[in-house]
């Protein structure tokens, strides 16, 4: 038997049922009743805006799942681009698959030299990394004449490679300018995390990466990858929406992830840790603290919605 | 050893025996750590934000797939709830 709800507009009488499937119902049950009823729901905490089969996240239970493969067992078991290729196909590789995608990602790796030259270089010398991170996603797009052909499959998997081999490299000129170090050209022989951290570190020629840092920083890119609707994935949602180019929603996504609310959690664990400087500090005042600050939040806590039910999973401020 | 680890550490701990936490099923998530581990790794806290946005770049891109080749989609229009004032008459600066 389906479960259903009922919806009666106590002005009219009116009554409509509708089903429930996977903890949602559909809100036209609403307009069938008044057309010019709407639900106030300021940040969406109920509302479900899109149907997706990419991320399974229940925060209270810790369980985060891509594609239905357990985060733990992925973080130990695969690389990231692995992960990448399973978040974007929605099954994981074949060998074959994974080659031929890892050979196409490193081979994309290289910017326009203009990218550098003319725009970067154009920023103030104590720019943000993340100010020129997001600006410089989008300029990519400019250099690209297909970047607006999104209906074209052929066309649109261009500029998802374009896009996952390019973000590093951007990263990476962006903290090599913010230091006023010279900027390091891709290693394709290298792996997507090694070359990253190569761009990032080398000075002069006696540097090689340490396959421990490497693997450490592959798994925290694999942590990271997806994490359902959140503040970043809606913009990107809501951008492309408007049928924007890839490039163009990329960076209003990591605009909205500028913001500390959203992207700022571990900066605000290492002003705190930094704050309370010594194990000795640890103590309960301190955890008084960090209660009445989760408390504070708690009001908030957004309500996340399940297969079967809806509970309240996220009570912090932070939210990834 | 970065001395922020053992007052990570410490807190993670006293947070865990902690009733008020352990009844509000509150624990320490990636979060907490990660900025720990990127200073391990020699990044400054200024590009934490940015190491985040990396890997999300696949997230957001495969969310843009999904949406543009879902049908029930369409641009995104949310409505409002009015809350200004009643249609009024201009009047003129000097009678104000």
């Amino acid at each position: 038997m389906t479960d259903t709800i009922t919806i009666t507009d106590d002005r009219t009488g009116k009554s409509v049922t509708v089903p429930i499937t996977g903890g949602v119902f559909n809100s036209s049950a609403l307009r069938e009743l008044d057309p010019n009823l709407f639900m106030y729901d300021p940040a969406y905490l109920s509302t479900a805006a899109c149907a997706s089969s990419i991320t399974y996240l229940d925060g209270e239970a810790g369980i985060l799942r891509y594609r239905g493969y357990p985060i733990e067992q992925l973080a130990d078991k695969s690389s990231f681009l692995e992960v990448a290729y399973l978040l974007l196909k929605g099954e994981l590789p074949t060998t074959a698959e994974l080659e031929d995608w890892q050979f196409n990602v490193t081979r994309h790796t290289m910017i326009h030299e203009n990218m550098r030259k003319r725009f970067v270089d154009g920023f103030h010398y104590d720019a943000h990394p993340m100010g020129m991170f997001i600006s410089a996603t989008a300029a990519l797009g400019t250099f690209y004449v297909d970047a607006k052909d999104i209906f074209d499959s052929e066309s649109f998997d261009k500029q998802v490679l374009r896009l996952v081999a390019k973000v590093p490299t951007i990263a990476a000129m962006c903290y090599r300018f913010s230091q006023g170090l010279p900027f390091v050209s891709p290693n394709n022989a290298l792996s997507y995390g090694e070359n990253f951290l190569n761009m990032m570190f080398r000075i002069g020629d006696d540097y090689t990466v340490n396959p421990v840092l490497a693997r450490a920083m592959d798994i925290l890119f694999i942590l990271h990858a997806d994490h359902e609707q959140n503040c970043g994935t809606t913009a990107m949602r809501v951008v492309s929406s408007a049928n924007s180019d890839p490039y163009t929603a990329t960076a209003a996504a990591a605009a909205a992830l500028y913001g500390p609310l959203h992207g700022g959690a571990n900066e605000a664990v290492i002003r705190m840790l930094a704050e309370i400087g010594d194990v000795k500090n640890v103590r309960s005042p301190r955890l008084q603290e960090l209660r009445s600050t989760c408390h504070h939040h708690q009001e908030d806590g957004i309500r996340r919605l399940r297969s079967d039910r809806h509970e309240p999973a996220s009570r912090s401020r932070y939210r990834a | 050893m970065n001395p922020l680890l053992e007052v990570a550490i410490a807190l993670e701990k006293a947070a865990l025996s902690d009733e008020y936490f352990i009844k509000r099923k509150l624990y320490p998530n990636v979060d907490f750590y990660s900025g720990l581990i990127y200073q391990a790794l020699g990044f400054p806290v200024d590009m934490f934000t940015v190491l985040f946005a990396i890997p999300r770049t696949v997230g957001w891109l495969s969310h843009m797939q999904e949406l543009l080749a879902d049908k029930d989609q369409k641009i995104s229009r949310p409505r409002q709830w009015y809350t200004g004032s009643d249609e009024r008459n201009y009047t003129a600066i000097t009678a104000r």
